[in-house]
């Protein structure tokens, strides 16, 4: 899997390509408007993450061209600017999906995995763990090739440990990823808790083992 | 008080005292005047009548205007005096001026007594003088009601312009001109000033918007940096909650400062496009979506949807509009605790139950305004509440009937 990093920020960029470097990626970056141009003219990749805001041009401009060469590269947006018009352009220009600054690490590995299931995949090879299988198209989980009723937020929930294995996710990714404008309330009533408390149950109810560990002070991981 | 009738008590005082002044000076004047005239009218016929004796006519007798006595020797009191002479028929004491002489005539000495009376020329000096003041105080009337309306109309339209004027409207201050030099001053020193805090407000306003996006960024590279760290093992457990503070604190402002942006945003108008949105439909969604929520706590969300409400608006700002008063509720509510939300054609009210009033109501909807020390409260919801409902001419309005806590907003459409 070969990917394209096209981000200003030094920082943001090494880290953003560590974190997919640890996923088994072939990781690409580009810090400015011409190396993202000319990156993206002279080589095919599975996907572009693309900051709008880039030195010496805009980067729905890279999209544009990228589009015109290859058209079947996944591309996700990434953006400061939290405004509704560089959304709409951007998908209407024919980026996958929008993640606007700052963003938690595992929702964008989530983001990314979800896309190349959807593009690279065409369809949906089953997300598979251990005696865990998830059909991320139909929204069904098996345990022990048993299927497991969950709720859409347990579901959402597992695949999220799942996509970001051997990570820990603080309890705001998950927050986050699961409530979005609502992370807030869901923080503060510990929902996060009584649904991992809840998955942890029905997984273990089918015969599954609690891959579920708690990082103290900070959050969940799944070994 | 009125600046006009402070200029308008010194003018009556100046003119008091000037009139006062004018009356001695002019009474001294034709005073002098006339005495002088009757004088020389005195004089006159005095010499008449002393050649009428001297022709040896028989002396003229027309008490008391002229009165002829024979005297043994001369006397000192002769010449010009006034004195008070009785008049039988008014029958009172009258002023009269008088000339008398002693005249030696044909081996006689004749006393001659000539008197005129002053009472004509004082009427004559009332009388203009009156007629003086009652000019100066017509003159003085009109120039009240003149200036009073006409010189400060100008002023009056600028006091009007100025009391309009609002930064949030963003237009600049339209003053008429005077032909009054004052005023036209004070007209450019207006607009002087209004365009400088106009443009002072802009550059805040592009501050406050470029410090924000700007603030974004760093705070991407502190959280993914943290999110990096924590993948390490060779993270001990304490330093694990240390980085687990930061990490939250990072949020927190993350969070806070993107509620600012949103504030800023909404006060700068940049949500441009507006449509008819069905409130009705936008609370089943978010209730729908807080279901999970409001269970997790054991809160009832009880929705009397009226006839289908529709406000011309940006459907995403009524979303953020709905979304935090029903947090405001939920985050206020004690488990078991009922919410309502109900619609009517013109509004929308939410309300929880709650022990007594908040104390100063006036100052909910302030930002940075917390009613407890609640957690992840950013005390930002209900201002952004408010920033909507001013921006589309809504009002919103807290209320506390019958143990209830009531937020109701009023769609003016």
């Amino acid at each position: 899997m070969k990917i394209l990093i096209i981000e200003d920020e030094p920082a943001l960029r090494e880290t953003i390509a560590g974190y997919f470097l640890k996923e088994g990626f072939i990781c690409e970056a580009a810090e400015d408007f011409h190396v993202a141009l000319e990156k993206v003219t002279l080589y095919e990749y599975d996907l572009v993450v693309l900051d709008i805001s880039l030195p010496g041009g805009n980067g729905l401009e890279v999209l544009r061209q990228l589009k015109k060469i290859h058209p079947e590269t996944g591309v996700l947006i990434l953006s400061a600017k939290n405004s509704l018009d560089d959304k709409i352009m951007g998908l209407d220009l024919g980026a996958d999906d929008y993640l606007t600054k700052p963003f938690h690490l595992p929702e964008l590995n989530a983001r990314v995995k979800a896309l190349l299931r959807r593009r690279v995949f065409k369809g949906s090879p089953n997300v598979v763990f251990e005696e865990i299988e998830i059909d991320p198209m139909n929204n069904v989980m098996q345990v022990h090739a048993k299927p497991v009723e969950l709720t859409k937020k347990e579901y959402d929930l597992l695949l999220y440990f799942i996509t970001n294995k051997n990570r820990v996710l603080t309890k705001a990714a998950i927050a986050e990823h699961l409530w979005g404008d609502y992370m807030d309330l869901a923080d503060n009533f510990d929902l996060v808790y009584s649904h991992i408390k809840n998955l942890r149950k029905k997984i273990m109810q089918h015969g599954g083992n609690d891959y579920i560990k708690t990082v103290y002070g900070m959050g969940y991981k799944w070994v | 008080m009125k600046l006009l009738d402070k200029n308008n008590r010194i003018f009556i005082r100046f003119t008091a005292a000037l009139l006062l002044f004018g009356s001695v000076l002019f009474y001294i004047t034709v005073n002098y005047i006339t005495r002088s005239e009757i004088d020389e009218k005195l004089e006159v016929s005095q010499q008449r009548a002393i050649s009428f004796i001297q022709n040896g006519q028989p002396a003229p007798q027309f008490s008391p205007i002229v009165e002829v006595q024979i005297i043994s020797e001369k006397t000192t009191s002769t010449g010009y005096s006034d004195t008070m002479v009785y008049d039988p028929i008014e029958k009172e004491d009258e002023s009269y001026r008088q000339l008398i002489s002693e005249e030696n005539i044909n081996g006689k000495i004749y006393r001659i007594t000539n008197r005129t009376s002053l009472l004509e020329s004082e009427d004559l000096i009332l009388a203009i003088g009156g007629c003086t003041s009652a000019l100066a105080l017509l003159l003085f009337a009109w120039m009240y009601s003149r200036s009073s309306k006409r010189m400060w109309e100008p002023f009056q339209r600028h006091l009007d312009a100025l009391r309009q004027f609002s930064l949030a409207q963003n237009e600049p201050i339209t003053l008429a001109s005077s032909k009054i030099t004052e005023f036209e001053e004070l007209r450019t020193a207006l607009q002087q000033l209004t365009e400088k805090v106009r443009a002072d407000y802009r550059n805040l306003k592009e501050f406050t918007e470029n410090a924000s996006h700007e603030i974004q960024t760093p705070l991407a590279i502190i959280r993914s940096k943290i999110e990096y760290l924590i993948e390490n093992e060779a993270v001990s457990g304490e330093q694990m909650a240390t980085l687990g503070t930061v990490y939250e604190a990072a949020n927190r402002l993350s969070r806070l400062n993107q509620s600012l942006l949103l504030l800023t945003k909404i006060e700068n108008q940049q949500f441009g496009e507006r449509s008819p949105v069905s409130v009705n439909t936008i609370i089943r969604e978010q209730v729908e979506m807080l279901g999970e929520l409001t269970d997790s706590k054991n809160l009832q969300l009880r929705t009397e949807l009226a006839n289908d409400l529709k406000v011309n608006a940006n459907q995403a700002l009524v979303e953020i509009l709905v979304k935090n008063l029903l947090e405001n509720a939920i985050r206020y509510s004690q488990p078991n605790d009922a919410i309502f939300i109900k619609t009517a054609t013109e509004n929308i009210t939410f309300s929880n139950p709650g022990k007594a009033a908040i104390e100063q109501p006036d100052r909910l909807f302030g930002r940075f305004q917390k009613q407890n020390n609640n957690g992840t409260s950013l005390g930002l919801g209900l201002a952004i509440v408010k920033k909507i409902c001013e921006v589309n001419g809504w009002q919103v309005g807290y209320e506390y009937r019958e143990g209830r806590h009531e937020f109701t907003v009023i769609f003016s459409c």
